[in-house]
């Protein structure tokens, strides 16, 4: 893990927002804070946990982030969990299920150090590490959308979350109604700008970027950066950029997904998302992954030379793709699925569709407005640096962390 | 560009004044005291919001624990109230078009929005009330029944305090009807308990003596409801209801039918529902 520098972000949020943070901090100076995820590569969460922590570090926190082992079978158990929390209602928990799931957390608790004054659980997979509470507050962090969930599953998920001291959910809508906790927190996930992925890159550095990938940097581009997974519907986005191309034949289309190491569903969706591009364009439809070198600087260089950015989830915990997107001007056409809309304001950040046609419809329109792109990408940066920087994300977490263990 | 007369001047807060502030300001006198407060900095930038509900967590002893236990109810009056926000969310400039607003406010169910000006400074803020103020058409074609949230937690007249302020916290509501024997018989909210607590004198005990919350608490929820509840039937008219919130002050109406609860409508639900059908384009004074 990189360090960071609290007085880095100064230059981005100003002197009195990085006061306030050490003001803080300073309650909870040394205080032992345990993150534990699942993956430490790809999705938001391996994304937030990244640059959080050693900010947290920066300010005194002793703040550190653990990763669970699984086999795959246990990752099949726990996304089938995700999906079944995420709406599948027709997913059963078998018995045989739960064992993996409860074996793998148990060999887990042996291994990880879950001392903490403050242990951070992040999603389903280390949910039921709470068995192994000895000491400290436990808080987990819920990333998904629960607004609509599998109940049968969900009341199983139940059982573990009320044992928790705390709960975090992304949007105030994710908290399901029949929850019975004391302490539930809603915490917008945020991006730092100072990351490989969102820093300022030169125009050389990005062109360099699409050369060595083969991409046109003098025609235009339009991209989704997502996991390769159903609920972000890759196959519709290349269905969007086979309508765009008739109308705007130059353009390119780039898919930018990651393999993270607690989604086995990955391979299965990047295999059908090749072979529907290959079916359609292979020359103009550039499928790339961490596999082929593309890491948070590639994307940050993609992101930062799409003419459009293309984020069409069926279902979505906050999508913080989108957040880079606009925090790099780039206007985004999304659909309405979960933190979406906080981010695109219809026709203000970009805009906001209902079905594939009309979002082809909103990108042909930016496409032959630059103009008009621009104007939505500026507001969008705007948007971001008022709402959904990593210094409110730590001011959260640092008042939470006096809430619970704070002098 | 945002039309000036539906940008709201609520009572703001210091981030350094003590929690007292908060609690004075949020246990006001009128009806609809606010159920939030906006926090700002030395130049007005907005720090952050606390809420009704925040502060009656504090006072249970939900949040702020740490700090509670180390100085007590008396010392924690005396914190300042930054460390009880939220960040600041929903932050707009006030060069966007209000009708951007209105249609994030719908799509997010969101009960108010801060708006900025170049500086970053407050100016104000869209809040459900200010929607329903600017609503110059009130004929929706639409009944309560299509707006008002049917699945309520309620609470007896019988329950402790201490009963209906858990219910409140662990369910995350701040409206309680108080029902018995199946028929309506009041209505307990987060203002009215904390106006119980802080206004009648009991604030100046808090600042001078570390006194136990939980034993205020011991009373009966019928003690403290208000018991002179304003109803209106699923089948009332959607315009005829905001008038009735807007004229009352209240940030909610309880909808009953013969005698029986049906439903709460509160303001966020109009806000939603009408923004949704009609559109922003027809609320908004020009």
């Amino acid at each position: 893990m990189y360090e960071k520098r609290i007085e880095d972000y100064e230059l981005v949020v100003g002197r009195d927002e990085v006061e306030e943070i050490l003001e803080l901090a300073e309650r909870v100076r040394g205080a032992k804070v345990i993150h534990v995820n699942a993956t430490s590569y790809g999705g938001g969460v391996a994304e937030i946990l990244k640059n959080l922590v050693p900010l947290a570090r920066s300010v005194g926190v002793d703040a550190r982030w653990q990763v669970i082992k699984g086999n795959p079978e246990f990752f099949k158990v726990t996304k089938s969990l995700h999906n079944a929390l995420q709406g599948n209602k027709e997913i059963v928990l078998t018995d045989d299920m739960k064992k993996v799931y409860l074996d793998v957390n148990e060999d887990n608790a042996k291994l990880l150090d879950l001392n903490g004054e403050v242990v951070i659980i992040h999603d389903p997979q280390p949910l039921p590490l709470i068995n192994y509470k000895t000491s400290g507050k436990w808080i987990w962090r819920c990333h998904i959308d629960l607004s609509d969930p599998n109940m049968e599953v969900w009341r199983y998920i139940k059982g573990f979350v009320e044992k928790y001291d705390a709960a975090i959910f992304s949007l105030e809508r994710y908290v399901p109604r029949d929850l019975e906790l004391m302490k539930v927190f809603i915490r917008y996930p945020s991006i730092d700008p100072l990351s490989d992925k969102n820093k300022p890159l030169g125009e050389s550095e990005v062109l360099k970027v699409l050369e060595r990938f083969d991409v046109d940097p003098d025609r235009p581009i339009i991209g989704q950066v997502a996991r390769f997974d159903p609920w972000k519907n890759p196959l519709g986005v290349i269905d969007v950029y086979k309508m765009v191309k008739k109308r705007s034949p130059e353009t390119q289309l780039v898919m930018i997904g990651s393999f993270a190491h607690d989604d086995p569903e990955a391979a299965e969706w990047y295999e059908k998302t090749i072979k529907y591009a290959s079916s359609v364009d292979s020359r103009n439809i550039h499928v790339l992954t961490n596999l082929d070198g593309v890491r948070d600087l590639e994307v940050n260089a993609f992101q930062r030379a799409f003419s459009i950015a293309l984020h069409l989830s069926i279902k979505e915990g906050f999508g913080l793709a989108v957040t880079e997107a606009l925090w790099k001007a780039v206007p985004v056409v999304a659909t309405r699925a979960g933190g979406i809309p906080l981010q695109v304001i219809d026709c203000v950040t970009g805009f906001l569709v209902q079905n594939l046609a009309e979002a082809a419809e909103r990108v042909v329109l930016l496409l032959r407005r630059p103009w008009l792109a621009r104007e939505l990408g500026q507001r969008g940066r705007d948007h971001v640096k008022r709402n959904f920087l990593i210094t409110r994300d730590l001011k959260d977490y640092l008042r939470m962390h006096i809430d619970l263990v704070g002098r | 560009m945002i039309t000036p007369s539906i940008i709201s001047i609520r009572p703001f807060i210091y981030h350094n004044d003590p929690l007292l502030v908060a609690l004075n300001v949020l246990a006001g006198k009128t009806r609809s005291s606010p159920y939030r407060v906006v926090v700002v900095d030395d130049r007005l930038r907005p720090r952050g919001v606390i809420t009704g509900r925040r502060v009656l967590e504090v006072l249970l002893g939900y949040r702020g624990t740490s700090v509670r236990l180390r100085k007590g109810v008396k010392g924690i009056m005396r914190e300042p109230v930054t460390l009880f926000i939220d960040e600041a969310r929903h932050i707009f400039p006030d060069n966007i078009p209000v009708q951007a607003v209105l249609i994030y406010i719908a799509e997010n169910k969101v009960g108010q929005v801060l708006i900025v000006d170049d500086r970053g400074s407050l100016r104000g803020v869209i809040d459900e009330e200010s929607i329903l103020r600017a609503m110059k058409v009130r004929d929706y074609g639409l009944k309560v029944e299509a707006a008002m949230t049917k699945d309520v937690f309620t609470i007896s007249p019988r329950a402790t305090l201490t009963e209906a302020t858990d219910k409140m916290v662990k369910f995350r509501i701040r409206r309680l009807p108080v029902v018995d024997g199946g028929k309506l018989a009041g209505i307990l909210t987060i203002t009215d308990i904390l106006r119980y607590m802080l206004v009648e004198e009991k604030h100046v005990e808090m600042l001078l003596y570390d006194i136990d919350v939980s034993r205020m608490l011991e009373k009966k929820v019928s003690e403290i409801m208000c018991p002179d509840v304003i109803t209106v039937t699923p089948d009332s008219d959607l315009g005829d209801a905001i008038d009735i919130m807007l004229r009352n002050d209240v940030s909610g109406l309880l909808v009953v039918d013969k005698g029986e609860l049906k439903g709460i409508l509160s303001r966020i639900d109009v806000v939603v529902k009408v923004l949704k059908i009609v559109g922003p384009a027809c609320l908004v004074t020009r």
